[in-house]
Order: C-alpha cells, then structure tokens, then sequence
C-alpha cells in the first residue's frame, strides 16, 4: 500500500509541472496587465516602462516562467543609472528609468516553488495573504453544498432504489432531468425571484441575497446561516440530481448481484438489504463523485459566488479576469488545478483502502 | 450437399433483414421522451428559423429611447412603425426580446452544433490515436487529456475569452453579420470539451485492437491508418454518436455561462446567454429578460438531453436483438 502511494505521488509530478507550463502560457496569452493602466493619464510613459521591467514583464519568456516558478532574486535587471547614488547609499531614494544596459537591480520575488505568488495589482498585498482571506468564506460554502448533496443525494437515489419505476422514482427521474439541463445561473437566478422577491412581495419571511453579513448586522451565526441557503440551494441543486441517480444506478446494480441474493435467501428483511447490504458496495463510487466535486467547489463556485456576491474564491477569480491581476489568477487556476490532482490521487487512495476488490498494482 | 447451400442462400420464408440503423431507429421511436425531445427540438428549431421569415435581424438590433423595459405584451411606439406590441417585451435599450430571442437562439443552437464538431472530432481523432498507436503517442496525448482535465473547464474557458473580450469587429457568415467573438466562443468551447470523449474512445479501442477482425486486417497488410478509420472508427460510432447529440446541449449551456458572466459572445449579436447578462439586477421587476431566455436554453438542452438518452439506449450493443 505505501509503495502504491508512494508511486502514485511520483507519478503525479510530472503532471503537476506539465499543468504549471499551461496555465502560465495561457495567463501570457490572456493580455498585457500594464495595458489597462496605461490609460491612467497621470502615470508617465517612462514610469509604465520601468514598472514592466522591474516587473519582469520584459525578460523573455522562458525566463519569466522561470521567475515565476524559483524567483528572481538571483537574476539582476538594469533598472538604475549606472553611478546612482542610491546604489551606495540607501538612505538616498533611487531615481527611475535611464537605463543603460548595465544590471544593477536584483530581482525581490522568491517563486511559487518557496510560496511566494507575487503581489496582487489590484489589492496591491501578496497573492497568499488575499487567497487567505477569500478562501475560508469559500470552505464555508463549499462544505455547506457539499454535505447537503451528500445527504440529499444518497436519500432520494435510495429511496428511488427502492421502488423503481414507481411514481416517487419517476417524479425524481423527470426533476433531475430538467435540472440537469438548467444552467446553475438560472437556478439561482429562479431561486431569488421566488424565495426573495416573491416571498417578500406575499408577506412571508424572505431570504437575503446577497454578500455573506448584514452590512448593519453583528456577523453572527444566524446571519451566515440564513445568508447560506440560497446560495447553498443553487450549487447543491444540480448536483443533488446527478448524486441520486448515481446512487440509483449503482444501488440497483448492487441488488442484482449474487451477495444480496444470499442475504435475501438468509431471511433479512429488505430494508436491511438495501439500507445496509447494498449501500455499502453502492457507495464506494460516491468517493471519486466527491473527489471530483470537491476541486470544483473550490473554485467552481465562480457563478453562485458572483450572483451572490459572495466574498470567496470564485468572485475573487471573476474580479481578477475583469481587472487583469495575472498573479492572483496564475495562483487560483494553479490552486484548483493542483487540487484535482491531489484529490483524484487521493479518492485512488482510500478506494482501494475502502474496497477489497480493488487491487493496487 | 449442393441443395442444402441452394436452400441458404435463397430462404423458403423470408426473414425481414435490419440493418443496426434500422434496429436502432425502432427503438428509439419507442423511447418516448426521445420522441418528445424530437419533437421539443424541431419546434424551437422551427422558431428560430421561421421567425426570421416575420421579423429583421435589424429590427431586432433597433433601439428605441422610449419604451424601453416595456413589460410583455405591452404597447409602445415605435418612430417609424408606429404602436407595436411587443409580445415578449423590450429589453434596457428598448430593442424586441422576441426577435432577439430568434436570432439570439440562431446562434447558441449554431455554437453548440459547430464546437460540438470540433469537440467530436478532436476527442475521436485523439482517442482512435492514442488507443491504436500507444507507446509514446499514447503517453503523449493522454498526458496533454489528463493535464486538460485537471484544470474546470469554465475556469480553462474564462482565462481564455478574456484574452478577446476586446475584440469588437465583426465578420459575415451565411449573410448575417455577427461579432467575431462567436467564433472564439466555438473554437474555445470545442477545444476544451473533448477529453472525455477521447478517454472513452480510448478505452474502446484498447479492447477493439485485440480482437480478430484487426489482427486479420493487419495480417493482410491493411495500411495503420485504413484499419484505425476504416475498422475501428465504425465499431466506436455509438458513443460517439450519444456524445455528439449531448455534447450540444453542453455546448449551448457553456456558452450561456460563459455570456451570463460577460466573457462569452459580446454585443451587438445575441445569444440567449447574452440577453440573460444583464438580468442579473433585475430578477424582480424586469423578469421577462431572463425567464424566456432561460426557457430557452432549459427546454432546448432537456430536448438534447432526452434524444441523447433515447440513442444511448438505441445504439447499446448489449441490448440489440
């Protein structure tokens, strides 16, 4: 068993690395992060100039990979006038531009491979430090949905198991249908006209839609709870359709087999069978479904989170696409990226701890 | 000897003989929420085009400073046409949610279909490769599926439009002038929606290549490629076939992701995503904005979704008779 983690670990660095090469190159392709300053008349051309190049911006591109991933305070850039006094003094303050083609000027990143993601332009404060703020708000939804897809999803597939083709089976078998082929939006967007503003219109208590506290509030509990079900309902939503079927499918499959058919000949009763006997083996593949899930609900949360307002991962990535902030999207595409490998490795895992049919060679 | 092989050839009760088209036809006419889907389809399919036959795109596109947000249903003047009624009411800029919702639907059902293509053909091409070739071929495209896998699609999908969001021309197609950010849309969705497909084509191939039918074909010199396109490609046509049909419906609600948080197609041309961009802050009072887009979007893809689960059914080699 260690071996085969071990291996799979080994394996999974190359990936890893191959990933780190996309999403730089796809960050590059996406445009310029100077160019929407540029228009900020009172920034000089010069000033701009020396930004990109203090930045970086003008290595070339292998190079600026290499920053990226092991930092540039080994490499020095020409940044200063050769005989500028700053250079020997540092109480004196360096003076921009005037290159002339001498380096002087080591670079102060330290790459992602020792933590460092740069620093934000739009927040102007490391990437880390802005992640850390976002990322707690997203665990908080993000584990919300995931158990109440967990629990719904597991109850309605089984109870759908139970009595195929009966009409609570094919009321949930239509349901998941049309919600399978709904965009998340819309759900949402559904969900807020009728449990807000319709409810509001009928005189009943109705729910708050947007942002995570009262901005007059206390931040209490109560608040987050209540500010949590909308939002919770349009992620969990399409999900708790795909869970139920998936458990149906494989719940049903589980029923046909041999063991139940012995455990049936034993005399139990058939809510033993199906509750215990036939969960069991039904579930293992719930484990690769919430691997799967977990990644995207780290940062796939993108459209609830925006429609809501929510202070997460996902508003964070939208806003940063709108403004152009290359290190905080470089570090989010890298952190869900990384994630779907590290979870998928780790369902491989615990499905062949779990499950004794499965061999780890 | 001679009269028994005479009787085989030319049976005495003749046996109706069906094709696997034919066989899967007949099941799938039995399928009834395929059928309904059918027919859910060819309606909208039938709207969007001979809506065009009453009503410009222009019209469509024309803005109207008063009677703008006009409710359905509701009178407003129009300069030059005088009172007309607008049947799905009028959006911020006073322009026709009904002509928009043709036009709009002409392009998110040709994005869907075009990057489905391009989808296809990219996961069976890579598939068929990578499964008959293996070796390094194999190591190679399975790494660039498993690395494209790891980063969402949405996430892999907005990085990407961001780069043309900017991007304000436009270019003719098939008469109409629409923004060439619909074609970046098709080639983005399509490029980046075909590892599934290709990891199941893969494995099919894998158990294909052992059988007889290709080691006889290699036995007789059947050039590599022949036996991949011409032995393989049609032993994998069902679930290529069920992923095409399904892959639409994902296309079209990729769009709309991608047009709802303003990345994908930008104006002036609509799409259904599109109109439902700016319905955001107005879920109470300008409802029409995005219940008949959304409408449109849901019934179109549940029609895929319900063609797509009647041919899976259709095409199931475990269940032909």
């Amino acid at each position: 068993m260690t071996k085969y983690i071990i291996r799979r670990i080994i394996q999974a660095i190359p990936l890893l690395v191959l990933i780190t090469i996309l999403i730089f190159g796809l960050l590059k392709l996406s445009g310029d992060p100077f160019a929407a300053q540029m228009i900020d008349p009172n920034v000089s051309e010069e000033d701009m100039a020396y930004r990109r190049r203090a930045a970086g911006l003008d290595d070339p591109l292998p190079l600026q990979f290499i920053h990226w991933y092991l930092g540039d305070d080994w490499y020095q850039r020409d940044l200063r006038p050769n005989n500028d006094p700053c250079l020997a003094d540092s109480t004196v303050v360096c003076a921009w531009g005037e290159f002339d083609g001498e380096v002087d000027t080591p670079g102060t990143r330290k790459g992602i491979l020792r933590g460092d993601f740069g620093i934000s332009l739009r927040f102007q404060r490391p990437v880390v430090e802005v992640i850390q703020d976002r990322l707690p708000n997203t665990l908080i939804l993000a584990s919300t949905a995931l158990t109440t897809t967990i629990l719904l999803g597991v109850a309605i597939g089984m109870l759908a198991a139970l009595r195929p083709y009966s009409l609570f089976d094919n009321i949930v078998t239509t349901l998941s249908f049309v919600t399978f082929s709904m965009p998340i939006f819309l759900i949402a967007l559904l969900a807020v006209f009728v449990f807000s503003v319709k409810f509001k219109e009928w005189g009943l208590p109705y729910l708050p839609t947007q942002g995570m506290y009262d901005p007059r509030g206390d931040r209490s509990l109560d608040e987050l709870l209540i500010r949590l079900i909308l939002p919770t309902f349009s992620l969990a939503a399409i999900q708790i359709a795909a869970y139920s079927r998936f458990i149906r499918a494989s719940m049903l499959e589980a029923i046909n087999s041999d063991y139940i058919r012995t455990a049936r000949a034993k005399g139990l009763t058939n809510r033993r069978i199906v509750l215990v006997h036939a969960f069991k083996n039904a579930s293992f593949p719930l484990i690769t479904l919430v691997a799967l899930d977990i990644p995207a609900y780290l940062g796939g949360a993108v459209v609830t989170e925006t429609i809501f307002s929510w202070p997460g991962m996902g508003k964070l990535f939208i806003d940063s696409l709108t403004n152009l902030d290359p290190p905080i999207l470089l570090a989010f595409t890298l952190l869900v990226a990384v994630s779907v490998v590290f979870f998928q490795l780790l369902a491989d895992i615990v499905y062949a701890w779990v499950d004794p049919r499965v061999r780890y060679t | 000897m001679t009269t028994k092989v005479a009787s085989l050839r030319q049976p005495e009760n003749e046996v109706e003989v069906h094709s696997i088209w034919q066989i899967a036809f007949r099941r799938y006419r039995k399928h009834r929420m395929a059928v309904l889907g059918t027919f859910i389809l060819f309606a909208i399919i039938l709207f969007v085009t001979v809506g065009t036959l009453f009503y410009s795109e222009a019209a469509g596109n024309k803005t109207r400073l008063r009677g703008r947000e006009a409710p359905p249903g509701s009178i407003i003047q129009d300069r030059d046409l005088g009172d007309i009624r607008m049947i799905m009411g009028t959006d911020a800029a006073g322009r026709d949610v009904l002509i928009r919702m043709i036009y709009g639907g002409q392009i998110s059902i040709a994005i869907g279909v075009t990057s489905m293509i391009i989808s296809i053909t990219l996961g069976t091409l890579i598939g068929l490769l990578s499964g008959y070739f293996g070796g390094v071929v194999d190591r190679f495209l399975s790494s660039v599926t498993e690395v494209m896998l790891s980063i969402p699609a949405l996430i892999l999908l907005l990085v990407l439009s961001s780069a043309f969001r900017e991007d304000t021309t436009t270019v003719e197609i098939f008469g109409r002038t629409i923004s060439r950010t619909v074609i970046y849309v098709v080639l983005l969705i399509g490029a980046t929606s075909w590892m599934r497909l290709s990891r199941i084509v893969r494995s099919q191939v894998l158990s294909l290549k052992e059988q007889e039918f290709v080691q006889a074909a290699r036995a007789i010199g059947v050039r590599d490629l022949a036996i991949v396109f011409r032995h393989l490609l049609p032993n994998i046509i069902a679930p290529v076939v069920v992923a095409a049909t399904l892959g639409i419906g994902t296309a079209i609600i990729t769009e709309a992701y991608l047009s709802f948080l303003g990345f994908g197609v930008q104006p002036p041309t609509a799409t259904w995503g599109n109109i439902l961009n700016g319905a955001l802050n107005q879920v109470e009072s300008r409802w029409w904005l995005w219940v008949f887009p959304g409408f449109f979007i849901t019934s179109t893809v549940l029609a895929i979704n319900f063609i797509g689960d009647g041919l899976r059914d259709a095409l199931d080699p475990r269940s032909i008779e």
